[in-house]
């Protein structure tokens, strides 16, 4: 029904009917709806927000499948490949939708360069969380927090500094409420962050902090003196040393993996599955073999009310995350502790517009309809072009009875057969050429149920079938009959195999099997 | 009429001739649980049909597959040759997935 970008060819997401219908009120969202939508907006997104978008990088829904491998290595191997053109650690934002259990849930991992730095010493990352504490509730602690990674991280100061700079603007904007969010809603929610007690957001931090974030304090002399400071333990408080958190300097510190899940599942496998990834993709692509963990956060989101449409919120997710990316990750820290409860009820359905998810279905549907006509038009328009060339190919075909459904549909299959093949699984016998479309044809459907002898067998018969009609064929003159798909390992090999190794049979049926 | 035809069938012979010098590669269809499935198949060869001989091995809807080479998505007219296919290469066949909430 549509292939779209219409422009592209690989990376291309092919919508069938099927695939459409499945925008129907109560339908489960499949993997190439999820697909599209995801390319769709962030089409939308780089040419609304090109700078940002160069920051952005999107695995396919197939990315996490791959990975969360029982057997780790193996798992990272099948995608090694994938980021071959790509740096990822170039990257502020990877996504990553997932799907496990019938359920549709997404993780962002924010500023994965953060874990190109050497791991934290245990005895050092507990103490920062202490003193953090120490500087929300003030209690005695703040000594050993000191210099954690000054010497390590140096190289994550110089990028820190540019981000810093401009945050600094905003903490101008900001005067009295030094950590409040300029640019958004209610004043109740600046009170709120006032009130929470949660480490990161402390806005007047001194030198205890400095020592925590040696690298982030130097980036960042602050003007304004602030009201709160007294809260703060300040064994020597130099204003102009004075350090105001900010998310981008979090940022620059740490990696975050967070999940997005509206059905609220923490989701503490995919953190870690895609915490070793990046650590493999550090060691394999950068040759950084010493690199510490990402944090995972699971992110404050509105909760789906009903049991279908998970997929239509991760959609929304990374579509209202990408608006107001810095904003979301500050709230979503700054939510730590117990600030949630102090937030409207409706807070979080508001800051992620809760109530658009509703007519996401109808908008997707609108979108695919009326890029579906446009890809029609331009493939009639290109079919014209070829009519005639493939009118003369499927008057070749035509008079092989067999053949006759896969003549109809133009050149696309007529010039291949299907020798033979091998597998390690036990294949599925015979039954399924129902579900399979009709004009893969027969040859095909022999090969399927055979042994090696017949294997053998209908490697002859398909070169003698097909060789009246491909030597009538003016356009292929020259070519082979067959051979051009033949399994690798002869029959004799794959039986070998397939006696070393009965791996359970596949599923005979695309839906059944996805189903527990 | 006929030079026309006569060209046309030049240009055949002479693509004919290229597809068949460029013979064939290997490639490996693998699933996510590592099952694989080898064929040769002539640089020419649509990926379309190659996934039709695939979900036919296997017993699958075609509808339901996907084959993904570097974690692209295969368009359904492209060849080993458009997708500069090495020997040996391996593309990941997936299988659809779906989701609306766990029941």
């Amino acid at each position: 029904m549509l292939v779209w970008p219409l422009d592209t060819k690989t990376g291309a997401v092919h919508i069938s009917n099927g695939d459409f219908k499945r925008l129907e009120p109560q339908e489960f969202l499949n993997d190439t709806l999820i697909e599209f939508g995801l390319k769709l907006w962030f089409q939308n997104f780089s040419e609304k927000h090109p700078e940002v978008a160069r920051d952005v990088h999107m695995f396919n829904t197939f990315f996490y499948k791959k990975i969360s491998n029982k057997d780790f290595k193996a798992g990272y191997e099948s995608v090694k490949k994938w980021t071959n053109k790509v740096n990822i650690f170039s990257k502020k934002y990877i996504i990553v939708p997932i799907n496990e259990h019938l359920h549709w849930y997404l993780a962002i991992i924010y500023n994965p360069r953060g874990i190109l730095r050497p791991p934290l010493p245990a005895a050092i990352r507990t103490p920062r969380k202490s003193a953090r504490l120490s500087m929300a509730k003030p209690s005695p602690e703040p000594v050993e927090v000191s210099t954690p990674t000054s010497e390590q991280s140096s190289g994550a100061v110089d990028e820190a500094e540019v981000e810093l700079q401009v945050e600094d603007v905003n903490m101008e904007d900001a005067d009295t409420t030094p950590f409040a969010v300029s640019d958004r809603g209610p004043s109740e929610h600046q009170v709120d962050y006032m009130e929470v007690d949660s480490p990161r957001e402390m806005p007047p931090v001194t030198v205890a902090n400095r020592e925590v974030s040696p690298e982030l304090g130097e980036a960042l002399p602050v003007r304004h003196t602030d009201k709160q400071a007294p809260t703060i333990m300040a064994p020597q408080p130099p204003p102009e040393a004075l350090y105001i958190p900010e998310v981008s300097d979090v940022g620059d510190e740490e990696t975050f993996i967070f999940t997005f899940d509206s059905l609220g599942g923490p989701h503490k496998g995919a953190i870690k599955f895609l915490s070793r990834y990046l650590q493999a993709e550090a060691e394999h692509k950068l040759e950084k073999r010493e690199t510490r963990e990402g944090i995972g956060k699971k992110a404050r989101v509105p909760i789906q009310q009903n049991f279908c449409d998970c997929g239509l919120f991760v959609l929304h997710f990374v579509e209202k995350f990408m608006e107001k990316p810095e904003e979301f990750i500050r709230e979503f820290l700054v939510n730590e502790k117990k600030s949630a409860e102090k937030k409207p009820v409706d807070y979080w359905d508001r800051m992620w517009d809760r109530e658009a998810v509703n007519d996401k279905r109808n908008l997707l549907k609108a979108e695919i309809e009326s890029l579906a006509s446009e890809w029609k038009q331009r493939k009639e328009a290109h079919a014209q072009d070829e009519a005639q060339k493939g009118k003369e190919k499927e008057a070749s075909v035509m008079p092989s009875g067999e053949d006759t459904a896969q003549g109809s549909k133009s050149d696309e299959d007529s010039d291949v057969e299907i020798v033979g093949e091998s597998r390690k699984t036990l294949p599925t016998r015979g039954g399924k050429k129902g579900q399979v479309d009709n004009r893969r044809g027969v040859a095909t459907a022999r090969v399927a149920a055979a042994t090696p002898e017949e294997l053998r067998r209908s490697r002859g018969e398909n070169d003698h079938r097909h060789a009246g009609p491909q030597a009538r064929a003016v356009s292929r003159a020259a070519d082979e009959p067959s051979q051009e798909v033949t399994a690798v390992p002869g029959p004799a090999e794959s039986a070998k195999i397939r006696a070393q190794r009965p791996t359970p049979r596949l599923p005979l049926n695309g839906n059944r099997f996805i189903r527990k | 009429m006929a030079d026309d035809q006569d060209q046309t069938q030049h240009e055949h012979e002479q693509e004919s001739k290229a597809e068949a010098d460029s013979s064939t590669i290997n490639v490996k269809v693998v699933t996510s649980t590592g099952d694989e499935v080898f064929f040769k198949i002539k640089k020419n060869t649509k990926m379309s049909k190659l996934k039709g001989a695939y979900a036919q091995r296997v017993g699958k809807d075609v509808q339901t597959i996907r084959f993904l080479y570097d974690g692209e998505r295969l368009g359904e007219d492209e060849t080993p040759s458009s997708l500069d296919m090495q020997d040996g290469d391996t593309i990941d066949v997936m299988v659809e997935q779906v989701g609306g909430g766990r029941l």
